[in-house]
């Protein structure tokens, strides 16, 4: 019976209402009529989808595996060092930064008139024997993912640093201390001990990059609208336009697809707690 | 324990049941009857700004150049003459104050002869607000307010006369009292913003901002302690005025111990509050009467006998509110109207609307209503979760609305049928629904109550016979080689390029197989180019700063065109090509004579400029255009499908078409109805005089000077409306693009076939979704 309360909730404001997105993903919206598995189809044959599929796929990989390992790196650097606390604080500033001030700060960088053209102009005028420099607008060409990369990591570096170190903390010292005295070496209490000991850390920090992935979306349709570069165009620019221009049935497909998608993400890093 | 949960189970499905099958409902409700109605009062006369009521029933009325007019409460007239301001060196009055008697206080600017004595004035200091006081015995002098808490010439927005004679006056922060006599003006209390409202009950002073209600004991000097109910009213109706009126002890409050009632007039209603309670109540809801209408802002409210209410609106608007007691409480069928925008002839519609039908509520909601700064694309996609939730508008303003998408998703209904007699009989002009049509179907989905259509004017040397867009390059460049300063065109933003332009090419930009054209683009983006380069070479960076600050908004519509703004720009050069819409009937073809106003002052040089000046139909590169103003469309899912194509009759009727202009909206755009039409350019229509203040004997004189449109122009005119085919509907994605691209293309940035590839880029992701 306690349980009833907590279910009911899910049931309202989750299931319910995904099973009725499972429902229109069937039924061609305006007229209700049962189309079976045409949405789905149409998903599928959909250029935009597609573009928008690969992106979103290639962002995952290079975003999620670059933020775990640079934060992993970044947490073991920091572990044992004194300023750990302060210096741990100051990572986490980006994440406080109001999406506003992301975006104009994105802007001020990446225009072509911004401070990276600025600088690498300054650079090329100084050193001669480089071919003169032309500046680039960075969100309207093929950079565009790049920067759209280093400024979710640069966001979320510091958050994912700490849960390394929640999970760096939680083993024991006595056993790295146990292979010190037996003589192991740095890289030996790292593939033996450390590693198979954050594999619970493993699977939150992995999900929770992922998410972060979908979650910086914001960001990137408030630098570059509903249709930015085409290498930065992700599922969410499609859905967000779909909504727009009302074609919920289509929109209710590609939905269930991306659901049953992070299920499976999800199940095969459970079943990979280990890395 | 089992037991004990099949029991429990079963009385829950027995109240379930018994709620669903609706138990004890089994007699007919009966609807409750009474609520408040409002009529117009007629005024005295045309152009005031202020109403002072008075406790007998009677009101005082003021503004600019018009006399201080008293209606006493049995509707007799009394003017006061005045005509002295000029030799009081008072230029223009605001900020007025009216005592039960007649005395006038208020704040004037004065005039300056010479830019020497204006840069004296102005040396001063911020010294623009001066003061004036006149007796209700017609003694007057200059009021040289000072205090010891009162900083020179601070600006005083609201001046009141207490019963005592006192008068209070309120500037953003404190409210003061003034010593006539003295000038000595003694600051009273601080306040948090402009005190917009004073009432006075027994010796408490209550005054209001936009934040809070301050009470004040005039008699003890001190500030009482805050009323919670007033203060949460206020602070929950802060987005709009309040006004307010005392009623003292009627038969009706003598039962609640002889306080005196308080009553405070809003957008959302009339609320009625015993001095001293603890509650206010809602006697008249603001949806249902003209205190709803958004186009009016409320200035006063007054009091009657018998439960009447009067209150007066901006636009010098009057009405009686009164308690009908046959009409329902509340009307038992709603139409729902939705635009993204607000939308005046919309509202006034809903309101005739609502007369017509005192059963029905109509209930007008805009999805970017202003006060909560909702952006256009979370305004669609709130509709667009209405849509998906089954909660369908009844009647739908298409305007700044992708309308083929909602037409092509079945949420617009056909309207071929229901627009068939007005076409068969020709009321309406014909190619204006046609060029409406669209998607697969070709039906019409979207019918506009107004166009605009684009018009160019200049001198003959450089704009005649002027086609397309190379047209108007031509026509730019031959202006800028005889004039190398100064601006050729009134854009002093991109923005207001494109403003001109677009909607003369964008439906050249689709092909028949939906692709964009991009030869057609790239020719347009060369087209904005080297117009924006010619106009740009008259004038440096900071001159065009300078300008542009002038303007203030970006976003602001300068592409109203007129003979009177050609021909000011001409004198002060800064324009010689004129390019624009042609928003209104009355400043006629290109105000070429319609100007009532030319008559008055005199102008007669707009008539020799006319020999000089040609204009016509400005072309781009897709037909005849005209740009489509309320467009309504009827939903195909529309609860109350008959009420909706009722109200969209009512629109399209020439008392609508025509009303909405006599209440002075001029720039709405040319109606699509031809009677309509032609009677607003009819020199006949003495409704016109009436809403100028003319009398007959005025409008009679105008016969006298040819500054009227001839039979030629205005045929011309006719023609023009008829010729017009080719819809441009604004909001469309490509047009946004189009837009957002174009203005690096201007700035340098892309090269015109760079732009219409990038445009192209991105119309192809939306292409293929």
């Amino acid at each position: 019976m306690f349980l009833l309360p907590g279910f009911s909730g899910v049931m309202l404001f989750y299931l319910l209402p995904f099973f009725e997105v499972v429902r229109r993903s069937f039924v061609k919206s305006g007229n209700g009529a049962f189309v079976g598995a045409d949405n789905y189809r149409m998903v599928f044959t959909n250029g935009a989808f597609q573009l928008a599929a690969r992106n979103t796929l290639l962002y995952l990989a290079a975003g999620v595996p670059l933020l775990m390992g640079i934060s992993l790196f970044l947490s073991l650097l920091l572990r044992n060092l004194f300023l750990r606390r302060k210096l741990v604080s100051a990572m986490l500033l980006p994440m406080a930064v109001p999406a506003a001030v992301m975006v104009l700060t994105l802007q001020i960088l990446s225009d072509k008139q911004g401070l990276i053209n600025g600088a690498l102009t300054k650079i090329s005028e100084k050193i001669t024997a480089l071919p003169a420099f032309v500046s680039i607008d960075y969100l309207n060409s093929e950079w565009a993912i790049v920067v759209v990369v280093c400024s979710f990591l640069w966001k979320n570096t510091g958050y994912m640093v700490i849960l390394w170190l929640a999970g760096l903390g939680a083993l024991p010292k006595e056993v790295e201390e146990a292979a010190q005295v037996d003589g192991a070496n740095k890289w030996q209490n790292w593939h033996y001990i450390i590693r198979p000991g954050l594999s619970g850390s493993f699977f939150t920090i992995g999900m929770l990059s992922v998410l972060q992935i979908f979650k910086s979306y914001r960001e990137v349709w408030m630098v570059a609208g509903s249709y930015p570069q085409e290498q930065i165009y992700f599922l969410q620019h499609l859905l967000q336009n779909w909504y727009l221009k009302l074609e919920f049935d289509r929109m209710a497909a590609l939905t269930v697809i991306l659901s049953i998608v992070l299920l499976v993400v999800c199940l095969l890093l459970q079943r990979r707690q280990h890395f | 324990m089992k037991r004990k949960g099949r029991v429990l189970l079963y009385l829950i499905a027995c109240t379930v049941c018994a709620a669903l099958s609706g138990c004890g409902g089994g007699k007919e409700e009966e609807i409750p009857m009474g609520r408040y109605a409002d009529r117009e009062v007629k005024l005295p006369g045309a152009g005031y700004e202020y109403m002072h009521p008075c406790p007998d029933g009677g009101y005082w009325l003021f503004g600019n150049g018009v006399d201080l007019t008293h209606v006493a409460a049995d509707g007799t007239v009394s003017r006061e003459k005045w005509g002295w301001e000029s030799n009081a060196n008072i230029h223009v009055k605001f900020s007025y104050g009216i005592s039960d008697e007649g005395a006038v206080i208020f704040g004037y600017t004065p005039m300056f002869y010479s830019d020497e004595e204006y840069e004296a004035y102005a040396a001063e200091g911020d010294s623009r607000y001066l003061y004036y006081y006149v007796s209700e015995t017609g003694e007057r002098h200059p009021l040289e307010l000072y205090g010891a808490d009162y900083r020179k010439a601070t600006n005083l927005e609201q001046f009141a006369f207490a019963p005592d004679g006192r008068v209070y006056a309120a500037s953003d922060s404190c409210v003061y009292r003034i010593h006539l006599e003295s000038g000595e003006t003694e600051s009273l209390f601080a306040t948090e913003g402009q005190v917009r409202e004073f009432a006075f009950v027994g010796d408490t002073m209550l005054a209001v901002d936009g934040e809070k209600a301050y009470l004040y004991d005039m008699a003890g000097e001190r500030l009482l302690a805050d009323n919670t109910v007033l203060n949460d009213f206020v602070k929950s109706h802060r987005n709009g005025r309040i006004a307010l009126t005392v009623v003292g002890q009627s038969a009706e409050t003598a039962q609640e111990d002889s306080a005196e009632v308080l009553y405070l007039a809003c957008r959302t209603g009339l609320y009625r509050y015993v001095w001293g309670g603890s509650v206010i109540e809602q006697i008249a809801d603001g949806q249902m009467t003209a205190l709803g209408d958004s186009q009016y802002n409320l200035y006063a409210l007054q009091g009657l006998d018998d439960g009447l209410f009067r209150v007066y609106f901006s636009g010098n608007y009057m009405v009686e509110m009164y308690y009908d007691e046959t009409l329902p409480m509340k009307p038992s069928r709603e139409l729902a109207v939705y635009s993204l925008e607000e939308n005046g002839r919309v509202r006034y519609a809903g309101r005739l609307f609502q007369k017509e039908h005192p059963d029905v509520l109509v209930r007008y909601e805009t999805g970017m209503d202003g006060d909560n700064a909702v952006s256009r694309e979370d305004a669609l996609k709130n509709l667009n979760t209405r849509i998906l939730a089954g909660d369908v508008p009844d009647v739908i303003i298409l305007d700044g609305m992708d309308i083929e998408q909602y037409a092509d998703k079945g949420v617009l209904k056909e309207l071929d049928g229901m627009l068939a007699p007005y076409m068969e009989e020709g009321v309406l002009y014909q190619s204006i629904p046609e060029g409406m049509r669209m998607t697969e179907k070709n039906r019409i989905f979207g019918v506009p109550m107004t166009v605009e259509l684009p018009i160019y004017l200049g001198e003959k040397k450089y704009v005649e016979d002027m086609q397309g867009l190379a047209g108007i390059v031509s026509a730019a460049e031959r202006a800028r080689a005889e004039h190398p300063e100064g601006p050729l065109i009134d854009t002093p933003y991109q923005e207001n390029l494109f403003d001109l332009l677009i909607p003369l090419c964008l439906p050249a930009w689709t092909k028949e197989d939906g692709s964009l054209d991009g030869d057609s683009l790239a020719a347009f983006y060369q087209a904005a180019e080297r117009l924006w380069e010619l106009d740009s070479e008259g004038m440096s960076d900071e001159e065009r700063a300078r300008w542009q600050q002038d303007v203030v908004n970006e976003e602001a519509d300068l592409s109203n065109i007129m003979f009177g703004q050609y021909e000011d720009y001409y004198n002060i050069g800064e324009t010689w090509v004129a390019l624009g819409y042609l928003k209104n009937a009355w400043y006629g073809v290109t105000n070429l004579h319609t100007r009532m106003e030319n008559y008055r002052n005199d102008y007669s040089y707009y008539k020799k400029l006319e020999d000089e000046v040609v204009y016509g139909r400005m072309t781009g590169q897709a037909g005849n255009i005209y740009r489509a103003r309320t467009i309504v469309g009827l939903c195909e899912q529309a609860k109350e499908p008959e009420l909706g194509e009722a109200f969209l009759e009512l629109l399209l009727s020439d008392t609508m078409m025509q009303k909405w202009w006599l209440e002075g909206h001029f720039d709405g755009g040319l109606p699509i109805r031809k009677d309509s039409f032609a009677s607003l350019l009819d020199i006949n229509n003495l409704a016109f005089a009436e809403i100028k203040g003319w009398t007959a004997n005025d409008i009679s004189a105008i016969y006298k000077d040819s500054f009227w449109p001839t039979e030629e122009e205005l045929q011309w005119l006719y023609d023009t409306m008829e010729e017009s085919d080719c819809c441009y509907r604004p909001g469309t994605l490509l047009e946004k693009n189009v837009r957002e691209v174009g203005a690096r293309v201007l700035e340098g940035g892309l090269t015109p076939e760079e732009g219409a590839k990038e445009v192209e880029r991105k119309m192809a992701i939306a292409m293929e979704e």
